[in-house]
């Protein structure tokens, strides 16, 4: 995460804990002032960040109440990460009790008692570094070997809260990523081991939070500028749409896709040129969609520019002329309003003249 | 390659079990009842098999052999593909298993006794007419027989039904254990082939060309009978050229009596998969295409460029000699 970045933005991040003793060292160094019972506010030195602190409570119903909630109370936060423990379902997978990992992917069994059914739908985090392992939130203590047994099908690392923070995290479409100390093996036995490590682990997720700030590679936060950003240069020449504005964003990412650069492509269009003309601003953002179209796809426009041409006759007698909208089907609607007996007969006459030969070959391709 | 072998308590004294465990020994083992427990039961994201691949070996219960699509092969004769394999190794942008079995895990079922005696029953039921059976709907069919060595026991089989003929579809390079076999006039192997920058950037991890075609005239030479899949063709815009040139190294370096049949196929989406190449891979070329939701629901190019595509690259065949009648046009 880099906090010293030259953006004026605020940016607002949350952590989240299960339990007080795992937040410990966050709540001493930052000296976390309570806002409202389980929710604090940190006194970080990263410049242009807020952070705040959620104690959740274990389970999945207490995690997934108290993040909607602080959530909704703070739309600004647009990031959360999970830290806590977690348990070990496997031995034989290169992890060990202390490891910090960060967890890629995170399932869930299935919520009501039965022994072995998992919930079908999963979450995959935000993620920074690999390696990183996937994990299954239960609803249960794990208290069998032959419970766990069964989840480790599915992932080696165990919790009681990701999955359901990761759902509320979708829903309202804000970032997650977790990182978990391993605390035991989740084989039944209760760990007198885990009480008295609680500190030393808080120290471990704190310092790696600490390390993840001061690195210049890791942005939390930030979000890179859209390519029609980028593209407009902050000009208000154009009056945008919210689907002419993803149009346009799918349009310039396909751009970039191809590796067109900007520059160049408005060189080509003239750019310049479709500014500086008389043209309300709406129009001119039809224009823009139109020419950066062709641009992406000159095969279309060229099979356009033909349709056009051999549908010109009955243009030139005012009727609207649509194709398929998708050129699937060999079809033409046409709309055009008749006055008196000439008109009759010059739409029969331009009709008799259609090309529909040439007009047919083009739409199978035989033509282009 | 694997991070985990989950194998199936009824195959576990399989001695091919044994081999492919010989194969990897560093890599951890788990018994299990049945794959069906696990495989599929959670939405494992595709890109885990880049670092989270598990392998199941399992037998195939259930349904074995399927009647495939329409336009699936050469037309006027019944299709059916069986299933020996769920997904594969390579990792091609387009690939339809992204969205279809909810995880990249790759499941082996060796019960192949039991897929023969299927097959042998569909033989059975249709006589003497001639008949089609394809591997490779789900995996590639070569890509691991070096390891799960089922083509023998195949090749015995449609020794003994000659109106019986088996598909072997790949995009591998990997024809050891085919090289090994006395070729069979009914079994034919089919190679997916796309110019080779295409084939660098777009089909990730599968053999080069120059590999490609280097097995495919190992495999001529031997005597062995060949397909060509011109499937996907994704359009650029010097594609014509590219598949000019395609077409004549293929000539160059094939007899053209070794090749049975070439299907062309311009690349289609359902559009759950489509979603999942928006996901897996959000910078690929693919994405920069303008498509459209066509006939069948399916996500294409535009009626008019498919079919130019498909008439160009039909085009490009004849000039180089090769018979119109083994060319067709695949699930169009």
């Amino acid at each position: 995460m880099n906090l010293t970045n030259s953006s004026n933005e605020n940016h607002s991040l949350l952590l989240t804990f299960a339990h007080r003793g795992e937040a410990r060292a966050f709540l001493q160094e930052f000296k976390g002032q309570q806002v409202f019972p389980d929710f604090y506010q940190l006194n970080t030195p990263y410049e242009g960040l807020s952070v705040y602190l959620l104690l959740t409570g274990e389970g999945f119903n207490d995690s997934m109440a108290t993040l909607s909630f602080a959530l909704g109370r703070y739309p600004e936060i647009s990031e959360v990460i999970n830290y806590g423990v977690c348990g070990l379902l496997r031995r034989d997978c290169g992890l060990e009790v202390n490891d910090l990992v960060e967890v890629s992917t995170v399932y869930a069994d299935a919520p009501y008692g039965e022994d072995k059914a998992m919930a079908f739908k999963s979450f995959t985090l935000k993620r920074e570094r690999v390696p990183n392992r996937d994990l299954v939130s239960t609803h249960e203590r794990v208290l069998s070997r032959e419970k766990a047994d069964y989840l480790d099908n599915f992932a080696p690392l165990v919790d009681r809260e990701l999955w359901a923070q990761a759902y509320c995290a979708q829903k309202l479409g804000v970032k997650l990523s977790s990182f978990k100390v391993i605390s035991d093996y989740a084989d039944g036995e209760i760990c007198q081991q885990v009480k008295e490590e609680a500190a030393l682990w808080s120290d471990q997720m704190l310092r790696h939070f600490r390390e993840s700030c001061d690195s210049p590679n890791l942005e939390y936060g930030q979000s890179s500028p859209s390519y029609l950003e980028v593209f407009l240069e902050g000009s208000k020449d154009f009056h945008i749409t919210l689907s002419q504005e993803r149009a346009l964003e799918r349009i310039l990412q396909a751009h970039h896709i191809k590796g067109n650069d900007f520059s160049e492509l408005k060189e080509k269009m003239n750019y310049q040129e479709l500014l500086s003309e008389k043209k309300r601003p709406k129009d001119k953002t039809k224009d823009l969609i139109l020419h950066l179209t062709n641009a992406l796809n000159p095969l279309e426009a060229k099979l356009r520019r033909q349709l056009g041409t051999l549908t010109y006759g009955l243009e030139k007698l005012g009727a609207q002329v649509k194709h398929d909208q998708d050129l699937d089907k060999e079809k033409l609607h046409l709309s055009i309003t008749l006055q008196g007996q000439e008109d009759f007969h010059r739409l029969a006459q331009a009709l008799e003249n259609f090309p529909y030969e040439n007009w047919s070959k083009v739409l199978r391709g035989e033509d282009v | 390659m694997f991070s985990r072998i989950l194998i199936e308590n009824d195959v576990r004294d399989y001695p091919v079990t044994q081999t492919i465990l010989e194969r990897f020994p560093q890599v951890a083992t788990k018994a299990i009842d049945k794959v069906d427990d696990i495989f599929g039961r959670v939405k494992k994201p595709y890109l885990q098999k880049r670092d989270n691949l598990q392998l199941f070996l399992g037998k195939k219960r259930g349904t074995k052999i399927k009647l495939a699509p329409d336009a699936y092969g050469l037309a006027g004769e019944p299709h059916y593909y069986f299933i020996h394999a769920y997904n594969c190794i390579y990792e091609c942008e387009y690939c339809y298993l992204q969205g279809h079995f909810q995880s990249p895990d790759i499941v082996l079922f060796l019960n192949h006794d039991e897929i023969g005696e299927e097959i042998e029953k569909t033989i059975n039921k249709n006589g003497k007419n001639p008949i089609w059976f394809h591997a490779g709907e789900f995996s590639d069919s070569l890509a691991l027989t070096h390891l799960t060595g089922e083509l023998p026991f195949y090749f015995e089989l449609f020794k003994k039904y000659p109106q019986a003929k088996l598909e072997l579809r790949t995009k591998s390079a990997n024809t050891r254990e085919l090289e090994k076999l006395d070729p069979l006039p009914n079994v034919i192997t089919s190679f997916s082939l796309s110019p080779a920058h295409r084939i660098r950037s777009t089909d990730l991890k599968t053999p080069p060309l120059k590999g490609r075609l280097a097995a495919m005239k190992r495999l001529a030479d031997r005597g062995h009978a060949l397909g060509i899949h011109f499937d996907p063709v994704i359009h650029e815009d010097n594609f014509e050229s590219c598949y000019r040139e395609l077409i004549q190294e293929i000539c160059e370096t094939l007899p053209l009596d070794s090749i049975q049949y070439i299907s062309i196929g311009v690349v289609r989406f359902t559009s759950n998969v489509f979603h999942q190449v928006k996901k897996n891979y959000p910078e690929s070329e693919l994405l920069a295409a303008e498509f459209t939701s066509s006939f069948d629901g399916k996500i294409r190019y535009p009626r008019p460029f498919r079919l130019w595509i498909l008439g160009k690259i039909k085009d490009l065949c004849l000039q180089q000699g090769i018979d119109e009648e083994k060319i067709y046009l695949c699930m169009e």
